[in-house]
């Protein structure tokens, strides 16, 4: 397939690299650095307008090549859809930042969208609702919901202190319907067993029903009785704002957003008219002394500056927040914050490019989320029609992948062993990197 | 500043003017006056004639500049004032009293100098109360509803005539806006005539009351005011139509046209509601109480004294909510004389004199819109000395209030305060007391009419030193163009451009 990327910048980049071992790739960008960066990788790169009918005819030769629009200009993503789609009419995908466009782009009242582009893709408000979900949970460092919340997915760092260090997981006695379903030592990923023993340090992914994973958590995760009563926002950007909008949705929080523009500050305050909004610098020890920001039980840092982040965030750390979560735009950062203690290091290109990914997959399998920064994904399958129902522990396995829940018209079942395993059940699969294609071509 | 375009477009205005007064002209002749109704004649024939030759200094089409559109409304104001006291002067009244008793009437003031009221005829009383109808709405709005001429040229004289701090419009032209408002004005106006001729007040004083109370003007043909019918049906009446006078037309414009919640919804009307709300509980007590104690107060004190005492719960709640929507929205009507209310009673009073009604209604006073925003404002100040870098701005129907608007309601609270200590200075070295002094002062700046002490309800101006005379006139002038316009005209340095040509 050949697929058109515009812009070459951060995501552009690992979009390029992710793709370019199956595809075509050409990569259209304005500066003719470009090139440079995109030196180690086998792509063909353009330099110039990427609106241009002539260099488009050229890039694009038929309808079913795919063109991805992810400068880091919105107008130009757009406008470059347009005319992509006028000179070849491929499938389009646009990334864009702000929420006016990402409104006017898609369908509005279940209306399908008048122009002529096929997907929006916006990673800030995708990063946003992932860290909006993940302060409200105590301890847990990330938080999914599936199946319309019926299928919840949490996962913890596990400290010296925890029950769940203690025994082999089958022998741990969990709440029933929760699965242990990934791992992370170090840099590794992997799916536990029974025999599995966890340890202080590990990251452990658990999957199931909401009630059982609150039970989960009553019993086996410590300090989690607290309800997160008070966050801090450092930030206000496009991110900051909108994490600060879900989070004023029906929960009762003491919310404070710190946004060094005067200017950002007046609409911040205008957008959330219940959330303190200071007007300073989120690395201010000062400001952050003065206004008992030590007292928060979330601390999230927003900005657009990762030096920023990481500062604000160990600054943070030092105050004992419980909960630090921090965005990391350069991907290459996201080893180094995690090493320095950072609790949630989140990378708001690693969804979005994953989500592009899957869109170009022509399968039955769809990618729900991911993992660990893309380690592991979480995958929809269908079983097909013609399949004759097999208990699970007959099935074929597959290295590196669990089947976390089976849903089954409204039924939500955590599956044993014994279970069936039926035509037309929805199944939601964790699974390594490497298992990915295993398991998207299993039926 | 250039004077001949100011006297031109003045001039516009002042020609056609001159065709009012032949209403009152008409009611004279129809009640046999017609001695009278030459002073009409006069002031009407007179205001066209100045206004021709001042239309004819400029040959006009030239945009006005914003101080001269504010020159503009300010000349218009005095002139139109100026020419609606030749009736009065032509009824026997000395000139400053004329143009006291004129410009009490047009700023809808309600102050009186007239001690006597059987010596004028019901043309000079339906005039009074027309020019408080007129300058209700404004004298400009009004005329540019009806000349498409001034339409042009109105967009600046009609908000710097229009009450309030934020410019409102209903539709995308001034004009349509102008009609809108002014229709609306009309048709309550008529309604109130109906119901108060169907409570059995004579149609003349229907008429007059009727014209007085929409424009939170005052003045009523009865030398006792309201309380001089005693009817408690009219009185309820006049209660409904002084809260609606008190409130924004252009949000009653949208109830009329099926959305109520432009109204209900606004926190300036919410705010009105529960100043009424409290000022009426707390002024209900106050008289209560005085039935208990044996402190005289009198009911109706001008046609049958009947102490209050005497008096039941529900009149006592009767008098409270008329009175405090009489002071509050500036009409200052009197349903019982309050001047021999206790000091509680009337220092309830007092503190609604500086208030006011809301923004783009018929009150006059500083208006409820800007004592909520400095109140906010105040309060957001007291928050920020906890968190010194809370960005808090002051918001009003979820919309942020940008710090201009704030600074200029500031300087307007400030400067209105100046002008009341100025005036209060003035008329104490006449030797009035502090109450008659201090109510004098706003009640002629807020345009509400009588006051405490020898200005009451039941008394009049009469008496007072031709120097307090001018210092009220001023005071009702500018109050009714809400200051700045008239404040901003009496920098020297805004003179030192006039030319007459230009």
């Amino acid at each position: 397939m050949r697929i058109v990327i515009v812009g070459g910048g951060e995501i552009g980049f690992q979009l390029a690299r992710e793709l370019a071992g199956l595809n075509d790739v050409i990569v259209i960008d304005e500066s003719p650095e470009a090139a440079n960066r995109f030196a180690s990788l086998d792509v063909q790169v353009i330099s110039g307008n990427p609106t241009h009918p002539e260099r488009l005819r050229a890039a694009l030769l038929r309808e079913s090549d795919t063109f991805i629009a992810c400068s880091e200009s919105d107008e130009l993503n757009l406008i470059a859809c347009l005319a992509a789609k006028q000179v070849a009419g491929p499938q389009t995908l646009c990334f864009v930042s702000k929420e006016e466009y990402y409104n006017s782009f898609t369908s509005i009242d279940g209306e399908e969208p008048v122009l002529a582009i096929d997907r929006v893709i916006w990673p800030q408000h995708m990063l946003a609702s992932e860290i909006a979900r993940i302060v409200l949970v105590p301890r847990a460092i990330d938080v999914e919901f599936f199946a319309g919340g019926r299928v919840w997915l949490l996962e913890y760092r596990l400290r010296p202190v925890s029950p769940l260090i203690k025994a082999p997981l089958s022998e741990l006695r969990l709440p029933k319907g929760v699965l242990a379903v990934a791992v992370t030592e170090g840099e590794r990923m992997s799916i536990p067993t029974g025999s599995t023993r966890l340890e202080a340090g590990n990251k452990v992914v658990f999957m199931g029903r909401e009630k059982a994973l609150l039970k989960l958590q009553r019993e086996f995760i410590p300090d989690t009785d607290r309800k997160v009563r008070d966050a801090t926002i450092i930030g206000g950007g496009t991110v900051g704002l909108a994490i600060a909008k879900m989070l004023r949705q029906g929960n009762d929080l003491h919310l404070k957003v710190i946004e060094k523009s005067a200017e950002r500050c007046n609409r911040l305050a205008l957008e959330l008219p219940s959330a303190l909004v200071l007007n300073g610098d989120g690395t201010d020890l000062e400001l952050l002394e003065a206004e008992q920001v030590y007292r928060s039980d979330v601390l999230v840092s927003v900005t657009t500056n990762d030096e920023k982040n990481l500062l604000a965030s160990l600054l943070a750390k030092q105050m004992k927040i419980p909960k630090i979560i921090t965005r990391v735009d350069k991907l290459a950062n996201l080893r180094l914050f995690e090493s320095v203690g950072i609790d949630v290091p989140l990378n708001m290109h690693v969804t979005a490019m994953h989500t592009v990914i899957n869109s170009l997959q022509k399968t039955n399998v769809e990618l729900l989320s991911t993992v660990e920064h893309g380690k592991g994904d979480v995958l929809e399958l269908r079983v097909p029609d013609s399949f004759r129902a097999t208990q699970l522990k007959d099935m074929r396995r597959i290295d590196g992948a669990i089947i976390g829940a089976i849903l089954r018209n409204n039924q939500t079942i955590v599956p044993h062993g014994d279970d069936l395993i039926k035509a037309g059940d929805q199944l939601l699969v964790v699974c390594t990197q490497e298992a990915r294609q295993a398991v998207r071509h299993y039926f | 500043m250039r004077l001949a375009l100011i006297a031109h477009t003045v001039g516009l205005v002042l020609r056609y003017f001159g065709l009012i007064p032949i209403l009152p002209l008409v009611v004279d002749f129809l009640y046999g006056d017609w001695q009278e109704s030459i002073g009409f004649a006069v002031a009407g024939f007179g205001a066209s004639l100045a206004g021709e030759i001042m239309r004819r200094l400029h040959r006009g089409g030239a945009d006005l500049s914003r101080v001269e559109g504010l020159a503009v409304v300010a000349a218009v104001w005095l002139v139109v004032a100026v020419f609606g006291a030749i009736p009065y002067v032509w009824s026997g009244l000395g000139a400053l009293d004329s143009l006291f008793e004129s410009m009490s009437g047009f700023t809808t003031t309600g102050a009186t100098i007239i001690q006597d009221f059987g010596f004028f005829s019901r043309g000079i009383f339906f005039w009074r109360s027309l020019t408080q109808w007129l300058g209700g709405l404004g004298v400009i709005a009004l005329f540019i509803a009806v000349l498409p001429k001034l339409a042009i040229a109105g967009r600046q004289l009609f908000f710097a005539e229009a009450p309030g701090p934020a410019e409102e419009r209903l539709t995308p032209r001034i004009r349509q806006t102008a009609i809108a408002l002014w229709t609306l004005y009309a048709a309550l106006t008529l309604l109130q005539i109906l119901l108060l001729a169907a409570t059995g007040l004579p149609l003349y004083d229907a008429v007059c009351n009727s014209l007085a109370t929409l424009s939170a003007g005052g003045f009523s043909p009865h030398p006792a005011s309201i309380a001089g019918y005693a009817s408690p049906a009219a009185e309820w009446i006049i209660i409904l139509f002084m809260f609606l006078a008190g409130t924004n037309f252009s949000l009653q414009y949208y109830v009329l046209k099926g959305s109520p919640r432009n109204l209900l919804r606004d926190e300036e009307f919410r705010a009105y509601v529960i100043i009424v709300l409290v000022a009426t509980l707390l002024l209900s007590l106050a008289l209560y109480q005085l039935t208990l104690g044996t402190r005289a107060a009198y009911l109706n004190a001008e046609t049958s004294p009947q102490p209050l005492s005497q008096a039941s719960s529900l009149t006592s709640l009767r008098h409270a909510l008329f009175q405090v929507l009489s002071i509050l929205t500036s009409t200052g009507f009197a349903s019982d004389d309050f001047n021999l209310w206790n000091d509680q009673a009337k220092m309830i009073l007092l503190l609604l004199m500086f208030i006011g009604g809301s923004a783009g209604s018929a009150a006059g006073g500083p208006k409820i819109v800007r004592a909520l925003l400095i109140v906010k404002h105040a309060f957001a100040e007291l928050f920020k000395a906890v968190h010194p870098q809370a960005v808090k701005p002051v918001r009003l129907n979820n919309r942020v209030v940008s710090m201009e608007i704030m600074r200029s309601i500031t300087a307007f609270l400030l400067l209105y305060l100046l002008v009341f200590a100025v005036s209060v200075l003035v008329i104490a070295a006449f030797g009035l007391d502090i109450i008659t002094a201090i109510t004098a002062s706003i009640a002629t700046l807020g345009n509400i009419g009588p006051g405490f002490g020898t200005i009451g309800p039941m008394a009049n101006f009469g008496d007072l030193h031709p120097v307090v005379k001018a210092v009220l006139i001023f005071n009702m002038w500018i109050g009714r163009l809400e200051i700045m316009t008239v404040l901003v005209l009496l920098q020297p340095h805004v003179w030192k451009t006039a030319r007459a040509g230009d």
